[in-house]
């Protein structure tokens, strides 16, 4: 089965670099697959929990008789902004973040105002860990992290569906062991 | 929750390793331990002989802790020495320590990158030294696994290192003579005259200076009640201003030229850089704390040529080898990677050969390739716009604190944008990236200027990193992974499409199976 799915991605792989290889002007990497639609309640829980609190104390202190006047204005200004940021980053997030584990390498895309990609290649894999706080669990999500030999190269994949992060790291071990390589 | 799969740490199938005997630190290592307990020791000794009538209550509590905290130390070293226990089997490397909390490590030794050891003056009277054994392999917590058999004699020690980096090189020449170390460098003491051009000095000045005035005022002494800072004080203020101003200068000058001369001979005396036979690079120097790292061949990912702003002006540079298991959090002060002090280019040059084992360095051989302009807005942005507002900022809080003069503001802003937009240039110049052989080099930087040469074989992943900004200007930052160093070489402010078709160059088929056109993968 992942014997498969490998020669089915090196095809695309393939196909997609012929495509660009004429005037070779590479677009910044778009991996294939998404994340689970999930994702978008948990950041948005996320963020809510966070901003709620945040914007309900400060009210609450300008609601105060005697709080210097210059609260109300802080607060419109913040609450529109946090509410917005609440509301309105998960879904960005999720136009942005994808992953996809290729024909030799995994690549995944996060961020919303600074965007990042990482990519590495299943010979320096050296451990893939599963974490689950008690909000993803909630949701039924995952988080995948794929750690190399550098201190500065792992690439996190958060907001993955349980049963699939489950198999994805079953799978990648597979692979990971048959090519067996020191990770350095 | 959180599960690990160790990808590569499959569980090794178990050998009989009884046939290697545990091995102890050395015994004098108690003694080295005690051995700070020597300098409270002696004022107390010497004040309870001189004035033995006068000893009071709370001279008997002093005295009553210094000995409890003494048996308790030497208690506690003589337990460690009982306890800790280690030895070298064909797989790997055990160290067992600890009475009460029983801490088990073992490497495994194929894992082994580095086996550096130091010595302290204590350590160096006793013939003593301290091995630290180190993989590179860096954990979730970005911590170094490694190992440390602290006490152990200098000729164990030395064979220790010999036998944990032969292994695996397969370089053994039967029944020959062993071969001698190949000298790569020496340090020259010509090169102490750039020791006093590093940043480091003006910060040794700060330094004494706070530090005198510190111990001045814990000792309660007040300056203005001396004769002769009085006597001093009062020819400065007697002489014209640019006089004073000139004498302190030189003054704290001198203070700072000698120091670091002091210190570069205390890191740098006796200064080996050899290649031994099995391919290991071993760099040895230091006059009071002697440092000596070995670090195996297949473990050397690359140098970096590092030159402060002064040192540019004189054609000089620093040399670090960038290797698995040097570097991290543990290196930040103690450098273990710095092969040669500060040195003309051209001795940097041939060392960064001979170290790679190249014919000549691959960062004279490259032809960087400069970053596009938006990088050079971005500079000026930040040089000229940024920094003046910090500088207003700044002049503007003395102003209101009553220090400075209202036009403080004025003058600092134009002077800090002339300033920043000279830096900002030099900095855009100085970006550049390089495919050279097997090596990517990439420079950047303006207070320092970093060149980097890294093997390609030793990228370990790609990372892309584009803020905002980045985005609308159509440039982002390239790193490229490493187990080496810090565990990674940025090149800032690269073109997309360049960029990417630079990482593709340097690791083929890696980054660009995920570049596809955006129509065919949704």
């Amino acid at each position: 089965m992942p014997q498969q799915t490998r020669q089915s991605s090196w095809d695309g792989v393939e196909a997609s670099q012929t495509d660009v290889d004429a005037p070779f002007s590479l677009g910044a990497p778009r991996p294939a697959r998404r994340l689970d639609r999930r994702a978008v309640h948990w950041w948005l829980t996320q963020n809510l929990l966070v901003v709620v609190p945040v914007l309900a104390a400060l009210a609450a202190v300008a609601l105060i008789p005697d709080a210097p006047s210059w609260l109300w204005p802080v607060f419109a200004v913040l609450c529109p902004l946090g509410v917005g940021y609440a509301l309105l980053t998960p879904w960005y997030r999720y136009r942005v973040h994808r992953w996809e584990a290729g024909g030799d390498a995994v690549c995944a895309t996060s961020g919303w105002l600074t965007r990042e990609w990482r990519v590495v290649p299943f010979t320096r894999i050296q451990t893939l860990d599963t974490k689950r706080g008690p909000l993803m669990q909630l949701f039924g999500l995952s988080a995948v992290t794929v750690t190399t030999a550098s201190a500065a190269g792992p690439v996190t994949i958060v907001g993955l569906d349980q049963r699939l992060a489950a198999a994805m790291v079953q799978d990648l071990t597979e692979r990971v062991r048959a090519l067996r390589e020191d990770g350095t | 929750m959180t599960v690990r799969t160790p990808v590569l740490d499959v569980p090794n199938p178990q050998r009989p390793t009884t046939d290697q005997p545990w091995q102890r630190l050395h015994p004098r290592m108690i003694v080295v331990s005690v051995s700070w307990l020597v300098g409270p020791a002696v004022p107390l000794l010497g004040t309870i002989l001189v004035a033995r009538d006068l000893l009071n209550s709370h001279g008997l509590i002093v005295l009553g802790s210094y000995v409890v905290v003494a048996g308790v130390q030497a208690g506690h070293e003589w337990v460690r020495y009982r306890t800790t226990r280690f030895r070298i089997t064909d797989s790997q490397v055990e160290l067992h320590s600890g009475l009460f909390f029983r801490t088990d490590k073992s490497i495994p030794r194929d894992r082994v990158r580095s086996a550096d050891l130091t010595a302290n003056p204590v350590h160096r009277l006793f013939g003593l030294e301290a091995v630290k054994v180190g993989t590179g392999q860096h954990t979730a917590r970005s911590e170094d696994e490694e190992l440390v058999l602290d006490g152990i004699s200098r000729a164990q020690a030395v064979q220790f290192r010999a036998l944990l980096l032969s292994r695996g090189e397969g370089s053994d020449t039967g029944g020959e003579a062993p071969a001698l170390p190949v000298p790569l460098a020496r340090m020259r003491w010509s090169w102490a005259r750039y020791a006093p051009l590093t940043v480091t000095t003006f910060a040794g000045v700060l330094a004494v200076v706070t530090g005198i005035s510190k111990l001045l005022d814990t000792l309660g002494l007040d300056l203005t009640s001396s004769g002769t800072a009085r006597g001093v004080w009062d020819w400065l203020s007697a002489v014209p201003l640019a006089v004073a101003v000139a004498v302190v200068t030189l003054v704290l000058g001198a203070i700072g030229v000698a120091g670091s001369l002091v210190a570069f001979a205390e890191a740098w005396y006796g200064h080996r850089l050899e290649r031994e036979p099995e391919g290991s690079l071993h760099i040895s120097r230091g006059l009071l704390t002697s440092r000596s790292v070995s670090v195996a061949e297949r473990r050397i990912c690359g140098v970096e040529l590092s030159r402060p702003l002064p040192l540019r002006l004189l054609a000089a540079g620093r040399l670090n080898l960038l290797a698995t298991g040097l570097g991290g959090s543990s290196a930040q002060f103690s450098h273990p990677g710095q092969l040669i002090p500060a040195a003309p280019l051209n001795a940097a040059h041939q060392i960064t050969a001979a170290v790679l084992n190249e014919a000549s360095s691959p960062i004279t051989e490259a032809v960087l390739h400069g970053h596009p302009r938006p990088a050079l807005r971005r500079r000026l942005v930040r040089g000229c716009l940024w920094a003046p507002a910090g500088a207003i900022a700044l002049a503007g809080a003395g102003t209101a604190a009553g220090v400075l003069p209202w036009w403080a503001a004025l003058v600092a802003a134009p002077l800090t944008a002339v300033c920043g937009a000279a830096l900002a240039r030099d900095a855009y110049r100085g970006l550049g990236h390089a495919l050279c052989g097997d090596y990517l080099v990439v420079r950047q930087g303006t207070f320092v200027r970093r060149t980097v040469a890294l093997r390609r074989d030793r990228v370990v992943g790609w990372t892309g990193r584009q803020t905002y900004t980045q985005r609308r200007a159509g440039i982002f930052t390239l790193t490229a992974t490493t187990a080496a160093g810090k565990g990674a070489v940025r090149i800032r402010d690269i073109g997309v499409a360049e960029g990417l078709r630079f990482a593709e160059a340097a690791l083929p088929g890696l980054v660009a199976p995920f570049c596809g056109t955006s129509a065919d993968r949704d």
